[in-house]
């Protein structure tokens, strides 16, 4: 069978996921970092709803009840060369 | 490979390609039109492979032409890691791939894929144990393959980039059809209003679709994207309303502030009140060989045929499980391309009741309801693809399998909110199936569309995927905006009380 | 969840649970280690990995040079791969004066038998050439000196102490600890009561809390510090790297993620795990200014982490005179490469009694006695102004 993947960034495929939640990473914060899985560059936009539903589907749980993980900036990668101002908020500006 | 993929005589849309300019591609000489993205024309060079998988060196192609997904990452001018369907070409620019040798057509590193048994994730976890030195060894090779761009070798000269402050009274995040409808009805009302995009043009993702809606009931049926061209023709900037294009909101930080990055301004906005209305994205599906080139996701397709007009292929087979691939199909169909067939994850019914079925059935494009792709065929592009019918419980599985020949896969319907900041700023949310095959995260606006404290959510971002739901919450959403930030009434001057 | 245990440890992170290893190890008795969220969920998954012993002080080096030399044999003992890598350790100095400190330090570590050594500014340069030469001056640099994936280590001291039937409890808050008579009679958890006379509080950015429930307070407060990192990039910087000049700490992970952290002038304590503006400008400009072809590499993913940060940044280990049977192992800022050596050396304290001499250092009365432990290798500001060197 050829594979399915289900995140690009980490080339991680469908059995990858089933195989970790078996093995006992059944929190979706552990699976995320056994993994890799919304890590990469897309940041889960690609991963997250489909390893989410298969998640729902191997652990039970329901859709509704899953937490929706922590989403942190920036919402796209942004180059360091962009951030890096003359001066830093709050900070004694030289 | 196609002899001519730029479009012309599309019969909705005019393509304005400009003045032609030259760019390299791997000491290669190319043609481009300017103002065209560098995926565009190199795509219309003939390249399909524009990267190589991390892990696996697989051969990626163009698949979200958004900027999401990360298919498309090359190095340009010296710099690693660069979106090509989201950079414009500029004369002389120098474009070379990244994570491949000796090309991305023959990348030796692809071999790896026949070892994922040592490259699972957590393999390392449970072996390299004893001896210390195999892991040393191990880790040294992991870490010379891995890594996606070379950091740029001849950087410039460290410039920092320019801090710039505003505290809107009203800031949509956003300019699609429901935050321009958001910021028109707002500004009617006689608040300030700042309208930041991420594009250099308002309009969002129906700016490149062409399908006929009446959008509020009373217009009439017009292309999506003469409703955008209306709808920002009405934008026009002055004392009340800033507009800033070319700007991405990306971060909601601790100090209560809305980060922003434009060319080489850093922004900072500190809103009395805030409408999301940042659109969504687009989910892809899982089945075998799902990272081909030659997979679409169908606003990447748009964007090839409507911005850049560039024929994605010969064929296409079209995967949904709304009516969005119904549309698609007719839109592909219109550009040139063949559609071979649309494969409807529901059942006969959602496909009677759908607008495009007489299209469909005049044009003779088969369609499959209840039926799914199992794979895509092919080894660097796809060749073809395999589709069964969806298993329905306690019925067997006795699926026929049925091969269709295509070099093109689109993947049609499914999408999530694109309501990150919304997130980053503490809102709630929760998941829901819209389809058997369509997770959506969602947070859970009042009946004003308001999410928490002064923080609105209109159109795509708030789970609406029709033009018409997203126009009428732009609507809700500015109004409401108006009503909880205080403004003048235009017609008396009097103060709006909050409500 | 049984209704005594001998011990109840308060954290589930790494310090936590490297105790709850190597108490089970000796056989110690019954042991409960109560985690309000996952395990690793706090700074344990949230820090920069970085290892190494190549300090300024006496007591930095003594403890740390004992944790490196767990560090090595780690996975072996878990039997899990935690994946340690020893990349060497580069501590940079950009100005001279940081440089003749390095100096002094590199002497100093010398006669603790470390295997560090000055490097000068070619050295430096040809050990990492993507550095700005602007800012280099020099630096120490530890071969032994490395990171290892700190989810890793988490997972590996969990599943160690599983095998020897330690109970773990996750997603279990602490609501109080019952003390009579000035002793510690039971720990009161969301899923329940356990009796024990013995607990430790190694609850990291929270054992503040923790502390109050017996009425003490601790001399730490609660700092925010933040780290970010990049899309990967091909390797073009092997060894770990701290920078004293502008207090940031980074390294290359092995799939090719620049990772770092960097803290603002004047840190003010704070509990919330969000980023701030100030901090993201502020790295974004240091590690550019470090490696300046890092302008055109994207921020990927930033996050911010709470530790318990004491006045002299050194963590506060043992017991407290006002009750008896609670035990700290908190204060830590270096508390993941400190994880091998705090577990055993703690664990030996608590089977014996008798305080072992590397972290004898450590204790709590050491800030009413103003005998506060000075390390000025460190590249974390403490509520001392730093020196003042320009960036």
């Amino acid at each position: 069978m050829s594979k399915k993947i289900i995140c690009f960034c980490h080339d991680i495929t469908e059995s990858d996921i089933i195989t970790a939640i078996e093995a006992g990473y059944d929190d979706i914060e552990m699976l995320k970092r056994f993994t890799g899985v919304f890590m990469g560059p897309c940041q889960g936009k690609m991963c997250m709803q489909n390893v989410l539903k298969l998640f729902a589907q191997k652990t039970g749980q329901s859709i509704e009840s899953m937490r929706v993980p922590t989403l942190r900036p920036p919402v796209e990668p942004i180059p360091l060369g962009a951030l890096a101002t003359e001066t830093v908020r709050g900070d004694h500006e030289a | 490979m196609m002899d001519n993929p730029r479009i012309n005589g599309h019969p909705i849309l005019r393509f304005d390609r400009g003045k032609k300019i030259r760019i390299t591609f791997n000491g290669r000489s190319v043609s481009a039109y300017e103002r065209e993205t560098i995926a565009a024309a190199l795509y219309v060079s003939g390249v399909r492979i524009f990267s190589r998988s991390m892990k696996y060196h697989r051969p990626r192609g163009l698949f979200c032409l958004s900027g999401h997904c990360s298919h498309c990452l090359m190095r340009v001018n010296g710099k690693p890691n660069v979106r090509v369907c989201r950079t414009p070409v500029e004369n002389g620019m120098i474009i070379e791939f990244q994570n491949a040798w000796p090309s991305l057509k023959f990348d030796i590193a692809a071999i790896s894929g026949k070892f994922n048994f040592l490259l699972h994730p957590g393999f390392y976890y449970r072996y390299f144990i004893k001896p210390r030195w195999l892991y040393h060894i191990w880790e040294r090779f992991l870490r010379n393959a891995a890594g996606i761009g070379k950091i740029e070798d001849r950087p410039a000269p460290y410039a920092p980039v320019e801090r710039k402050q505003a505290s809107p009274q009203i800031l949509v995040v956003g300019g699609g059809i429901a935050g321009m409808n958001a910021a028109i009805n707002a500004v009617n009302k006689g608040a300030d209003v700042w309208l930041i995009e991420r594009e250099h043009k308002l309009g969002g993702r129906f700016r490149y679709d062409t399908r006929e809606v009446d959008v509020d009931g009373r217009s009439g049926k017009k292309y999506a994207f003469e409703i955008v061209d209306e709808m920002a023709k009405k934008l026009v900037p002055s004392d009340h309303l800033h507009i800033l294009t070319g700007t991405l909101a990306f971060g909601w930080y601790d100090e209560g502030i809305l980060a922003a990055t434009r060319a080489s301004e850093f922004w900072e906005f500190e809103p009395k009140c805030t409408i999301i209305s940042t659109g969504s994205y687009e989910t892809p599906f899982v089945f075998e060989n799902n990272d081909l080139p030659g997979v679409f996701l169908a606003g990447g397709i748009q964007r090839l045929m409507h911005r850049d007009g560039v024929l994605p292929g010969k064929r296409a087979v079209v995967i949904t499980g709304t009516n969005e691939g119904y549309v698609i199909a007719k839109q592909l169909h219109q550009a040139g391309v063949a559609v071979a067939a649309v494969v409807d994850g529901r059942n006969s019914q959602s496909f009677d009741g759908c607008p495009e079925k007489k299209f469909m059935v005049t044009e003779n494009i088969s369609v499959f309801p209840h039926h799914r792709i199992a794979s895509a065929i092919g080894v660097k592009h796809v060749r073809g693809a395999v589709i069964k019918p969806v298993s329905v419980p306690g019925k067997g599985t006795h699926a026929t399998k049925i091969k269709i020949g295509c070099d093109i896969i689109c993947v049609a319907g499914f999408r999530t909110p694109a309501n990150d900041l919304l997130f980053q700023r503490g809102c709630e949310g929760t998941y829901i199936l819209t389809c058997p095959d369509n997770l959506m995260r969602k947070t859970k606006p009042d009946k004003h569309l308001s999410v928490k404290d002064s923080l609105y959510v209109a159109g795509e971002a708030n789970g609406r995927t029709s033009i018409r739901k997203a126009f009428l919450e732009g609507e809700i959403a500015g109004l409401a905006a108006v009503n909880h930030s205080g403004s003048a009434d235009p017609a008396t001057g009097e103060k709006i009380q909050k409500k | 969840m049984k209704h005594n245990y001998d011990i109840v440890i308060i954290g589930g992170g790494v310090q936590g649970l490297s105790l709850a290893y190597n108490l089970a190890k000796i056989n110690f008795g019954t042991i409960a280690v109560i985690e309000k969220s996952y395990i690793g969920s706090g700074a344990s998954g949230r820090n920069g990995e970085m290892l190494r012993s190549a300090f300024a002080s006496k007591e930095w080096i003594q403890f740390f040079n004992k944790s490196m030399q767990l560090w090595e044999t780690l996975s072996s003992e878990l039997d899990f791969n935690v994946m340690y890598t020893r990349c060497g350790y580069l501590v940079l100095a950009s100005s001279q004066k940081k440089f003749e400190l390095c100096r002094a330090d590199v002497n100093t570590q010398h006669t603790y038998h470390l295997k560090t050594e000055l490097l000068d500014i070619k050295s430096v340069k040809k050990l990492i050439p993507a550095l700005s030469p602007e800012m280099i001056s020099g630096g120490v640099f530890q071969t032994n000196g490395g990171f290892a994936r700190h989810d890793a280590v988490v997972w590996a001291y969990a599943r160690a102490s599983k095998r020897f039937k330690v109970d773990i409890f996750p997603y279990t808050g602490v609501t109080g600890i019952r003390v009579e008579h000035g002793a510690v009679k039971s720990v009161e958890t969301s899923k329940g009561q356990l009796g024990t006379n013995l607990v430790i509080n190694a609850a990291g950015g929270h054992a503040g809390d923790i502390a109050g429930m017996v009425g003490l307070t601790l001399p730490s407060k609660t700092y925010r510090l933040e780290m970010i990192v990049t899309e990967p990039l091909k390797p073009f910087l092997r060894p770990m790297l701290a920078s004293l000049n502008t207090m940031s700490y980074m390294h290359q992970s092995t799939r090719g993620e620049f990772v770092g952290g960097a803290e603002i002038k004047n840190l003010k304590p704070a509990k919330s795990l969000k980023s701030t503006l100030a901090a993201t400008q502020d790295m974004a400009r240091k590690f550019i200014k470090l490696f300046p072809g890092l302008g055109s590499a994207r921020l990927m993913r930033q996050w911010g982490g709470i530790v318990d940060m004491t006045p002299d940044i050194a963590p506060v280990l043992g017991p407290v005179k006002e009750i008896k049977g609670f035990i700290l192992n908190c204060g830590w800022v270096y508390g993941f490469a400190g994880a091998p050596a705090a577990g055993e050396l703690l664990a030996q304290y608590i089977l014996t009694g008798k305080m072992p001499v590397e972290i004898q250092p450590f204790n709590i009365e050491r800030f009413e006695k103003g005998e506060l432990i000075v390390d000025r290798s460190l590249v974390v500001p403490s509520e001392a102004e730093n020196d003042g060197a320009p960036l």
